[in-house]
């Protein structure tokens, strides 16, 4: 069964907004059917005949031409696998239930806002609030995995509730701001004010950040046992995730934000 | 413009005594006229065979502008992601459910045949910025009650026991600078108590700083109203709003104003026994009662209906004491300026919940067991009850008994069964609805030329197909007119027009801003002269509309 591709024929001028085309929402489709979708370029309404040249066969597999202008990859998608093959624009994998997303490029930002379950892999980077909350929601990202190459922009894990987020590369500023719950790794460097606002969680850092918040207390180093179980657990994501399984699970801990409970931990591996 | 024929619908005008005859209105530059002599040409024919003829339905407490209305849109984007209103050649883009957008708002309501809506909480400071938003609001009519009772400066007055002739002047200046058409009173003296930490104030409880009492406070309010001849009654909202047990500080209220014209709004929320298992029960036959057997008293219900809402209130004692129930889990409870307050609580309404069920339960009790139609009102308390979209499914719940029965069949069964509702069997006629929505507002308020359909009224004339929904009917009309001009059809709009403000300007001695001058000066964050309101400025704000006023004094007969 070949997928179903979507080609966009000329450069997008506007951004577009494919929240409309997921397996679930296309299935049992002709490809006739699916190109007369009513879609959304900018504030106009067109089709997605008119924006993409649509081939292949009836699949719950969907494959973009990537372009950093396309926004709401995945949106709500509960089952099926997305590809694309490139950049793709903001609001990737928001709301998303189950099924898979596979970005070969790199994303904007609020990909994986409140995601509830699924995975979303991002090849480049990830912009801001990356499994955040959208503004006004009480809730980031509340299961699933989230695992991005690259780097990522500010506030990754804003109000997160649950699931994982693992950063290949650096975070920015902020990480695991107002965070409530779930498992955030980072494995290149970390930003400034980590944890800010932070009630419970877990921000495991690879790489010590050099300044921390005074609201984060130093609690000394530990061998955390479900560390180790966490690791294993990790080992067929691939490299650089992978590569911890077998480590020593031998950490130096931070809770905070006191101003904010307190209960959060911040750990850097030893 | 010519003359407009509404040719031969059944015509329900309470007002003149109306009640399904078949009858011919015509219509000349807005306003309704006398059938012409033989030989004028007609037009323009409305044919309104087979359909129900109406005056333009009056919301006369719903929150559309303001202060908090404005917190509770920005604190609600996933109402307004929720819930998009997108663009037409005609209409402007706008969101929002239960906080919807100034446009939506307008637009909705002149789909669903209202012509005219009142906010009834405009804070003096506010009121700059009320007017604003009501400007913004095509199409209907708009008005404000301007709220006073925990204002400083009041309070100070009765501290130093001026008299009653000074706080009528105080009183009249405030409607004239704010551009108000009625008093409103929120927790009489409370939500200045609650800034002194008291987190309940109770009719006859002294304020911890001023020394004054709620009753006093309602007393007071509701002489200057009317002694100053403003129509409106004084519009209250209670102590002890949502309190198990408010059935009696509610009874206590009706009788603390000695027969004086007096308006309870949201009282479905202010009916509560402590009867029961669970110390919460219907207060609503009491309540009833009492109005039944109080001619000065009116209400209007602010029914509930079960969803998601937003709450929104001058009262920030009863939103603090509801914050913990916030849903989505978020809140805000502030001061303004030191002379008033406000709290807006998100809230989810449920069916299966036994205290939602039974406030359900109470506000149609409440509807069914008044029997003055012209002193009982429909309404929500949008958004505080639910949305205003839902009062076609309201009117259907008052028209249909099987409908109703049937519903109550499917709340939380605990609260089906502490409630009378089923063994109610009243069903509201037509005629009566026309009544709570159209003729009654008129005259509540004072608006001569609304509300009925005589010569000299304004044409604000709605035509509905007869259906045998009753729901279906009210939510999408045949016709909508505002003002002679069809601005909507079969519920969607067909032309915008941006409706007046309706003001009352009773008179006073302008010997008060001798005293209000130095207070500005010295503890307001706004000089008096540009604290005053003027008319240009509700053109520019409002797309040229203008202030109507209304005569005080003038009481029509029944
Ligand atoms: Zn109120
Ligand atoms: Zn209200
Ligand atoms: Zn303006």
């Amino acid at each position: 069964m070949s997928a179903l591709t979507f080609t966009l024929r000329q450069k997008a001028v506007q951004r577009i907004d494919v929240s409309c085309l997921t397996p679930e929402k296309v299935a049992g489709m002709s490809l006739d059917q699916i190109r007369t979708l009513p879609i959304h370029q900018g504030n106009r309404q067109v089709s997605v005949g008119e924006l993409f040249a649509v081939a292949g066969g009836v699949s719950d597999e969907l494959v973009f031409s990537g372009c950093s202008q396309l926004d709401h990859v995945g949106q709500g998608m509960s089952t099926g696998r997305i590809r694309v093959e490139g950049d793709a624009g903001a609001y990737v994998g928001t709301a998303m239930r189950s099924g898979e997303i596979v970005i070969s490029g790199s994303v904007g930002i609020f990909a994986a806002c409140g995601m509830r379950g699924g995975t979303l892999t991002v090849g480049g980077n990830a912009g801001d609030f990356l499994g955040g909350a959208l503004p006004g929601e009480m809730r980031g990202m509340r299961g699933g995995l989230v695992r991005v190459l690259g780097n990522a922009g500010d506030r990754a894990g804003d109000r997160m509730r649950r699931g994982a987020i693992l950063i290949g590369g650096n975070a920015g500023e902020c990480c695991a701001s107002r965070m409530i719950a779930g498992t955030i790794a980072v494995f290149g460097t970390i930003g400034e004010r980590a944890g800010y606002g932070m009630t419970r969680g877990t921000l495991l850092c690879a790489t010590a950040p050099d300044r921390i918040l005074p609201t984060f207390n130093e609690c000394g180093t530990f061998e955390l046992g479900f560390l180790t179980l966490l690791f294993k657990q990790w080992a067929t994501l691939g490299a650089p995730f992978a590569e911890l399984s077998g480590r020593s699970p031998r950490v130096q801990r931070l809770m905070g934000d006191l101003g904010a409970g307190g209960k959060g931990e911040i750990l850097v591996l030893r | 413009m010519g003359l407009i024929k509404f040719a031969g619908g059944k015509v329900f005008d309470p007002e003149n005594g109306v009640d399904g005859l078949v009858q011919d209105i015509f219509v000349r530059d807005g306003r309704i006229v006398p059938a012409p002599v033989s030989g004028e040409s007609i037009s323009q024919e409305i044919d309104c065979r087979g359909r129900l003829v109406m005056a333009g339905a009056i919301d006369m407490h719903t929150h559309i502008g303001g202060g908090k209305v404005n917190i509770a849109r920005s604190m609600l984007p996933e109402d307004h992601r929720g819930d998009l209103l997108a663009r037409t050649e005609l209409t402007r883009a706008s969101c929002g459910y239960c906080a919807p957008g100034t446009l939506a708002a307008g637009y909705r309501y002149a789909e669903m045949g209202y012509t005219a809506c009142f906010e009834p909480a405009v804070l003096p400071i506010n009121a700059r910025q009320a007017h604003m938003e009501m400007g913004d609001t095509p199409i209907v009519d708009k008005g404000g009650y301007v709220m006073l009772g925990s204002d400083d400066f009041l309070l100070r007055m009765m501290t130093a026991k001026q008299d009653q002739r000074a706080i009528d002047d105080y009183v009249a200046w405030t409607i004239n600078a704010a551009q108000a058409i009625g008093i409103k009173v929120v927790n009489p003296g409370g939500i200045s108590a609650f800034k002194f930490n008291q987190r309940s104030l109770d009719l006859d409880e002294q304020h911890p700083f001023y020394s004054v009492t709620p009753r006093q406070i309602l007393k007071v309010l509701a002489q200057a109203v009317h002694d100053l001849g403003v129509p409106h009654p004084l519009h209250v909202h209670g102590c002890n709003l949502g309190v198990p047990g408010n059935v009696d500080t509610t009874l206590a209220t009706i009788q603390a104003v000695e027969g004086l014209p007096m308006h309870l709004t949201h009282i479905q929320f202010h009916s509560y026994g402590t009867e029961g298992d669970r110390k919460f029960s219907s207060g609503a036959a009491q309540i009833a009662e009492a109005i039944n057997a109080n001619r000065n008293i009116t209400a209007d219900v602010g029914q509930i209906m079960f969803g998601q809402t937003v709450t929104a209130s001058g009262d920030n004692m009863s939103q603090h004491r509801n914050s913990g129930l916030a849903s989505p889990k978020k809140f805000v409870v502030m001061d303004i300026e030191c002379d008033a307050g406000c709290g807006v609580v998100p809230f989810k309404y449920r069916d299966k919940n036994f205290v939602n069920a039974l406030q359900w339960a109470i506000g149609l009790e409440i509807f069914l067991l008044v029997n003055d139609p012209w002193r009982i009102f429909l309404t929500t308390d949008h958004p505080n009850g639910a949305p205003f979209t839902s009062y076609p499914h309201l009117i259907k719940l008052l028209m249909d008994k099987t409908y109703r029965n049937a519903m109550l069949g499917t709340i939380n069964a605990d609260a089906a069964a502490m409630s009378t509702l089923g063994s109610i069997d009243r069903e509201y006629t037509m005629y009566e609805i026309a009544t709570m929505t159209r003729a009654a507002p008129a005259r509540l308020l004072g608006l001569k030329d609304r509300g009925h359909l005589a010569p000299g009224a304004a044409a604000d004339i709605v035509v509905y197909r007869e259906q045998e929904d009753v729901e279906e009917m009210f939510a999408r009309p045949e016709f909508v007119f505002k003002d002679g001009t069809l601005v909507a059809r079969d519920g969607r709009i067909v032309e915008v027009t941006w409706g007046n403000t309706h003001v009352v300007r009773p008179e006073y001695d302008p010997a008060i801003e001798k005293q209000l001058k130095p207070y500005f000066d010295r503890y307001h964050s706004i000089r008096m002269e540009n604290f005053k309101i003027h008319d240009d400025e509700l053109c520019e704000c409002g797309h040229g509309s203008k202030a109507m006023p209304h005569d005080c004094r003038y009481k029509r007969v029944r």
